[in-house]
């Protein structure tokens, strides 16, 4: 990933952010999502209490701000995720041979729409013999916490997604 | 109420995790509370009620979700007033109001262009899009 990131004078809401090749990321950096703060999270700690906590739920960025951005902002229009991956040279790697690195995608193929993204932090473990386990990653869940977990267990689906490492 | 026919607990749980707008638009639209909400009230009040909100200084966060769903339960109506109504941006209250509203004005458009009897030999256009058409419609 390289992705140049500066902070934009002209509209503090978004910042700087291009692909290596130079065509612009939108994203947005809002102070506050309204009514975010005040939101409720009770029901999704106890539907996914499995999942290892890393960061509080924060408005400042999504999970392609994890994934794409350093954390900085929220990105959330597949079109830029798709010009990513191209100017960056990201390739496809399967499930099993995704590495602590790579990063994990979902894809709904319905809405054309990537609705999720993380970093993959573990392997899966696919040898003979053992229980399958997917890998685990990092990610951002919208406004709510940025959490590790094992890649199907999140409330986005698992049937559009694709895992991509970047070589430079 | 409008309120109280929409489960908020779970409008609120999708917008919490949304990191898109298709994705929340998507998930909303499928919650049959706000399908039956879409079926019980007129689209004019689901329309009221979410420009109440939009006004709103500082919203809960329970209007906010309350909003979207609102969002999604308008986009089930064809109605004239809808596609009226979704021209016209959302206040900063709304994230992604101005990003639902063009998905809805898009439903609309493919709606209208889409309703078209084919059992029929004799095709009849059951609502006439505003957008010119210059393809070749043939009945088999």
């Amino acid at each position: 990933m390289c992705l140049i990131l500066t902070q934009s004078e002209a509209r503090l809401s978004e910042i700087r952010m291009d692909t290596s090749a130079g065509n612009p990321i939108s994203n947005s950096q809002p102070k506050e999502i309204p009514g975010a703060d005040r939101m409720n999270f009770d029901r999704l700690d106890q539907q996914f209490s499995s999942a290892v906590v890393r960061c509080e739920p924060s408005a400042s960025f999504n999970c392609h701000g994890l994934t794409f951005g350093s954390r900085r902002a929220r990105i959330w229009k597949s079109e830029d995720i798709k010009q990513i991956l191209k100017d960056d040279g990201y390739f496809e790697v399967t499930q099993d041979a995704a590495l602590p690195g790579d990063i994990i995608l979902y894809f709904d193929p319905a809405e054309n729409d990537f609705t999720h993204s993380g970093v993959v932090v573990e392997a899966a473990i696919s040898e003979p013999g053992q229980l399958y386990r997917y890998p685990k990653v990092v990610s951002k869940w919208g406004c709510y916490k940025e959490l590790i977990h094992f890649a199907n267990n999140s409330p986005y689906s698992m049937v559009g997604v694709k895992y991509y490492r970047v070589r430079r | 109420m409008i309120k109280d026919s929409i489960n908020l607990e779970e409008v609120s749980d999708i917008l919490a995790v949304s990191n898109t707008p298709a994705y929340l638009f998507s998930r909303l639209r499928a919650l049959s509370s706000v399908q039956q909400a879409a079926i019980k009230f007129d689209p004019r009040d689901l329309i009221a009620e979410f420009q109440r909100i939009d006004g709103l200084e500082k919203p809960s966060a329970q209007e906010i979700a309350l909003g979207y769903a609102l969002l999604a339960a308008v986009s089930t109506s064809a109605a004239p007033i809808v596609r009226d109504f979704a021209q016209v941006p959302t206040s900063r209250n709304f994230e992604w109001g101005d990003e639902i509203k063009r998905r809805i004005l898009s439903i609309q458009r493919n709606d209208a262009a889409s309703v078209v009897d084919l059992s029929k030999k004799n095709i009849k256009i059951a609502s006439v899009p505003e957008v010119s058409f210059s393809g070749t419609i043939v009945a088999g």
